[in-house]
């Protein structure tokens, strides 16, 4: 698998490493729509976990794919600028990214290009700021 | 969408916040043509406290707490979940009968949180007795999490390193009779509700979740296992014993609410396995590991990833060294099945929405965090 | 549907509601399981996390120290202000102490990282007052019994 995400996304595939059942890549922004596809193919159709955290000098957005068939995990984490951080949306892939995208808009600030309905979630509408950026 | 008749117009119907059958503060936006659903939209947030960021400032025991505060019908499974990612990053080795003690803890606690589904499920369609008989029988666990952990619902009692305390004398014994118990409650459940022309009608074929969407929008526990997905977080990554342990994954192929309510309803008599199992091997020893006072796991992330009553629980924790961590993430079940929800609800009635939205067995606590 | 299954699907419902009453039936007639509370009380564990009481030793005075161990502990802050008395004893003892019921979760980790054992979560559950400052604890309203005398 990191042989073919590697020869496939090339410069766009930051970094790989195996950790126990999970796969942990990271890539380039523009190239997550491509990769997430490609893993879907690959018999990950499961989005466990979308969310993201702040490292303090940039955002990083974490995606968790499963495959439910054999229990590998694919962690594919995204850097992003800590304002104004544009991503592509992966709802058209995966359903299941609706709304942790659009709470990840909520409390990080992070646009999602490409999402049907990019509204906050958790907080109210005229809330001001992106509550967990440090 | 054509009723062959004079176009209506479409309305706008809130359901909730404050409503009955919402299962706590949720708000849906009903876009109905007559009494047909047409589109919903779930607003959510009322019930948000800031868990996680309020995480962020924190020590690492101090975070246990509040993850009893989401999903407030089974704490010990948001307990397990945070307390796994935390002992993934420590790397500590709990103490075997500790194990015991949490699997215990963690059944017993999907039972009560199946009999509430039960009960305000039934409630929901109009059957009132079954839900004074589902608290009755959750009462019975109620008393033996108060006489173990002193605490009903909030117990925090699965700690980091092992659990809180040891069960008392009696415990054993009062939790085998409850596990004779329940398998014939759960007989008269099937009797005055299973089997009844009303209830059958109002859930067999209604809300229908094909598979591949349930999968798409990361739907799990009953949910997904009631379209047919044999995916159990117990059998796919068992943690605890729960590797050693003989138990079934229910599942039932009719994706309707009918599938999932009768996936709980096995899964309880499964729970019940799973309890004898344990309480039968229950190994001799410590029940908590040695933990320094001060908890600073090194720098890295942990998935820790749980079943909990409503379906795939998982918290995601983020190290930088410190005795705080930088990111507690809860990634909640009935997240994924309220965003998957407007799917289901497209072409039903009104009414039907009560049973489709009670079926999926939200709560809202860990919804909004 | 034809006449026949019409029959045989309402005579299967009045079943399944026979059936459902047979199973209320031999509920009625099972002994109750309520009770009639504040009439009657309900039995409360040994264990239980509830109000939050200071142990004296044997001489009669508090065991806390105003170590702030506890105060460290509290996720929710119920616990801000502990103040000792300057040891003009032979150790140190607890001279304000305040507990914030509304804060606190009860979730025992004070208890728990208390070295003296000189706190404890007690069985009374029933924590109520007229306003807020009725829910905050000083250190007389918190004075738990001697060694030796019950609770």
């Amino acid at each position: 698998m990191i042989e073919e995400l590697r020869s496939r996304f090339g410069e766009a595939l930051l970094s790989a490493e195996q950790v126990g059942r999970e796969l942990r890549v990271s890539v380039a922004a523009a190239a997550l729509p491509e990769v997430a596809a490609f893993a879907k193919e690959h018999g990950f159709h499961y989005p466990a976990d979308i969310t993201a955290w702040d490292a303090g000098d940039e955002l990083r957005v974490v995606y968790r794919l499963v495959d439910l068939a054999s229990g590998e995990h694919l962690v594919i984490t995204v850097p992003a600028p800590r304002s104004g951080a544009r991503l592509p949306s992966l709802v058209p892939i995966f359903g299941g990214a609706d709304w942790p995208e659009r709470e990840i808009y909520d409390l990080f600030g992070v646009r999602f290009d490409g999402h049907p309905d990019l509204r906050r979630i958790l907080l109210t509408d005229d809330w001001e700021g992106h509550p967990l950026l440090k | 969408m054509t009723t062959g008749l004079t176009p209506t117009e479409h309305i706008t119907l809130n359901m909730g916040p404050q409503h009955p059958s919402t299962h706590g503060v949720l708000r849906l936006e009903l876009e109905l043509e007559g009494e047909v659903i047409v589109a919903c939209r779930p607003i959510i947030g009322y019930l948000h406290r800031g868990i996680e960021k309020m995480a962020e400032a924190r020590t690492y025991p101090q975070v246990l707490p509040y993850t009893d505060r989401l999903d407030y019908l089974s704490s010990s499974s948001n307990n397990m979940a945070y307390v796994q990612a935390v002992e993934k990053l420590l790397g500590l080795e709990v103490p075997e009968r500790a194990k015991y003690l949490r699997v215990i803890s963690l059944e017993l606690n999907r039972i009560a949180s199946h009999l509430v589904f039960l009960a305000t499920f039934a409630n929901d369609l109009g059957a009132t007795t079954v839900f004074l008989y589902g608290m009755r029988e959750r009462e019975l666990i109620m008393d033996l999490f108060s006489m173990w952990a002193g605490a009903r619902l909030t117990q925090s009692w699965i700690r980091i390193g092992g659990v809180g305390a040891d069960i008392p004398d009696g415990f054993v014994d009062q939790a085998l009779a409850f596990c004779r118990l329940m398998p014939k409650r759960l007989d008269e459940y099937d009797r005055i509700l299973t089997g009844n022309r009303i209830f059958r009608a109002r859930t067999e074929g209604v809300g229908i979740l094909p598979p591949e969407l349930g999968v798409n929008y990361g739907a799990s526990g009953p949910t997904l296992r009631g379209s047919g997905v044999e995916f159990d977080v117990r059998r796919a990554e068992p943690y605890e014993v729960y590797g050693d342990l003989d138990f079934e994954v229910v599942t039932r192929p009719t994706c309707d609410c009918m599938g999932r309510y009768l996936v709980r309803m096995q899964e309880m008599r499964q729970s019940v396995r799973i309890l004898e199992q344990c309480l039968k091997r229950l190994p001799e020893g410590e029940v908590r590991a040695k933990v320094p006072r001060v908890i600073r796991p090194p720098e890295g992330e942990a998935y820790g990833r749980v079943e909990s009553p409503r379906g795939e629980f998982a918290c995601y924790v983020v190290s930088d060294g410190s005795p705080r961590p930088a990111r507690v993430r809860f990634r909640a079940p009935s997240f994924y099945h309220l965003s998957v929800l407007p799917r289901m609800l497209q072409g039903w009635k009104v009414g039907d929405a009560v049973a489709i939205l009670g079926s999926i067995d939200i709560v809202l606590g860990e919804v909004d965090r | 549907m034809t006449r026949t299954n019409l029959f045989v699907d309402v005579v299967l419902s009045a079943l399944s509601i026979v059936k459902g009453l047979m199973v209320t039936l031999t509920n009625a007639l099972r002994p109750r399981v309520t009770r009639n509370h504040p009439f009657q009380k309900t039995p409360i564990p040994e264990v239980w996390r509830g109000r939050l009481v200071h142990l004296r030793g044997e001489d009669g005075r508090l065991r806390c120290t105003a170590c702030l161990a506890c105060q460290k502990a509290c996720p929710s802050h119920a616990i801000p202000t502990i103040q000792g008395d300057d040891k003009k004893g032979k150790e140190k003892r607890a001279q304000v102490y305040v507990w914030d019921a509304s804060r606190c979760l009860f979730c025992g980790l004070c208890v728990e990282a208390c070295p003296f054992d000189a706190i404890r979560l007690t069985r009374e559950y029933s924590i109520v007052g007229e306003d807020r400052a009725d829910l905050i604890f000083d250190l007389n309203r918190l004075l738990g019994p001697a060694e030796g005398e019950t609770a």
